[in-house]
């Protein structure tokens, strides 16, 4: 019995490290959806493991599933840098909620001086916040201040009762890349 | 005969005359104190007036840099032209009556947070070697494969030595480029990235391909084979375009007859 128990102790451990390498080559082969799913099924086995859960974290926010760093910005405490990225996920997380707010509710953002990141959210949420904002739009075209190719439009999509946050990366003319957040 | 009745109309006209300017003169404090009254209450939401044709943008960005807690302060000043003309191409793609470039305009003095990732580290010292759990995965469909086709194969005394020779070269080739990746972490030398980026391609993982023939350009730009292998791992994930615009960029700094083919192959096509 007390060899099964044994066995069983190790056997666990190793799936832990298999989990984390497994997710870190996920990461490092840019399968960020992959990761933060995969991440999902074993977070409540790992939720001490803060390198973990910073992986994971960082898989989900790579993933467009901002929804997902709130439980990590609230376990991510013990070290500095775990705390650092809390607050990187934090604000990322707030800036997100406080467009859709904003966009869908007509809430005012101009009065608002937040902390900001190099995330497409927090760029976003910046040239929104200073945007004018006196005639209702269905959607924004905001030019990126350092690169005058670069521009993002903002709108809201409305589908099956759901009101998903969409921001588009242009270059030049070209979309880049599409983010959608629910 | 003094005319009474004209000199009382004379009068009453001097008398009209002597009162116009104070009339005037309350009537547009009147009209003043009433138009102070109206836009006073909206005077403080309005926004300063924008130049025409440029604004200065002047940001104050403090860094916050996370482990040590270093904080770095740096002005940047741009310029941004808002009357850019669009590109009539951009009026095709955006087709939205309300689409207006919107360019920023306030000052600002904002704090930067960037994410931490020394984290990886730590996890990628605790792995054991970057490839060693992919063979792990790998081996048992060999395995599986070899399993498979000895069930196949009914006949048993030829075919096991050929079996058997299989499974050496491809354990002692995969071992050679275990032992290639680590050389390759502990001195850097591109001769060794390049072999690795090669073996890559060659097997068909060309984003791992990709990632060593651009660290192999990063330490040597001058190795030819390098970018060759860089531009068809490109292709090969889908980026004909990126692969495209790297040879040509390349070419500019070298007469790379190869270069050139593979190039005139992805413009053309021919090469997927």
């Amino acid at each position: 019995m007390r060899i099964l128990l044994l066995l069983s102790a190790v056997f666990l451990s190793l799936s832990f490290a298999d989990i984390k390498s497994s997710l870190y080559h996920l990461y490092q082969d840019k399968e960020y959806e992959k990761a933060c799913k995969e991440g999902l099924k074993a977070f409540n086995s790992n939720r001490k493991d803060e390198e973990f859960i910073s992986l994971y974290a960082f898989s989900c926010l790579k993933a467009d599933y901002i929804d997902r760093l709130a439980v990590p910005v609230t376990l991510l405490n013990h070290s500095e840098e775990s705390r650092s990225n809390a607050a990187y996920f934090s604000v990322i997380l707030m800036q997100k909620k406080l467009l859709q707010h904003a966009l869908i509710d007509g809430y005012k953002l101009n009065e608002l001086k937040l902390p900001t990141t190099d995330h497409v959210l927090s760029i976003v949420f910046d040239l929104y916040s200073k945007a004018d904002h006196q005639r209702k739009r269905n959607h924004y075209m905001l030019k990126d201040p350092k690169n005058d190719k670069i521009s993002y439009k903002l709108y809201i999509k409305n589908s099956n009762e759901n009101k998903t946050m969409v921001i588009e990366e242009y270059y030049d003319t070209i979309m880049t890349h599409r983010h959608n957040y629910w | 005969m003094l005319n009474i009745h004209d000199l009382e109309r004379r009068w009453l006209r001097y008398k009209i005359k002597s009162y116009i300017p104070l009339f005037i003169g309350s009537l547009t404090a009147i009209i003043a104190l009433v138009l102070v009254l109206i836009y006073l209450p909206f005077s403080k939401e309005e926004t300063p007036v924008k130049p025409k044709e440029e604004v200065a943008i002047v940001e104050t960005v403090t860094v916050i840099e996370t482990p040590t807690e270093t904080i770095v302060k740096e002005e940047i000043i741009e310029t941004v032209d808002i009357n850019v003309p669009q590109n009539t191409t951009e009026k095709n793609i955006i087709t939205n009556t309300a689409a207006e470039v919107i360019p920023p305009k306030v000052e600002q003095n904002t704090l930067v947070l960037k994410p931490s990732l020394h984290f990886m580290d730590n996890i990628e010292n605790t792995i054991p070697t970057y490839i060693d759990e992919e063979y792990v995965s790998e081996l048992p469909t060999e395995v599986n494969m070899k399993t498979k086709t000895e069930t196949v194969s009914e006949p048993k005394v030829i075919q096991a030595p050929r079996k058997s020779g299989l499974t050496i070269k491809t354990k002692s080739s995969k071992d050679d480029l275990k032992d290639v990746i680590r050389r390759f972490k502990q001195n850097k030398n591109p001769a060794l990235s390049l072999f690795i980026a090669k073996r890559y391609y060659a097997d068909g993982k060309y984003q791992r391909s990709y990632n060593y023939a651009l660290m192999t350009n990063e330490i040597d730009k001058h190795i030819d084979e390098s970018w060759i292998i860089f531009a068809k791992s490109l292709v090969k994930l889908g980026q004909h375009e990126l692969a495209s615009n790297t040879l040509k960029t390349y070419l500019k700094t070298t007469k790379s007859s190869a270069a050139k083919v593979l190039l005139r192959k992805i413009d053309a096509g021919t090469f997927r």
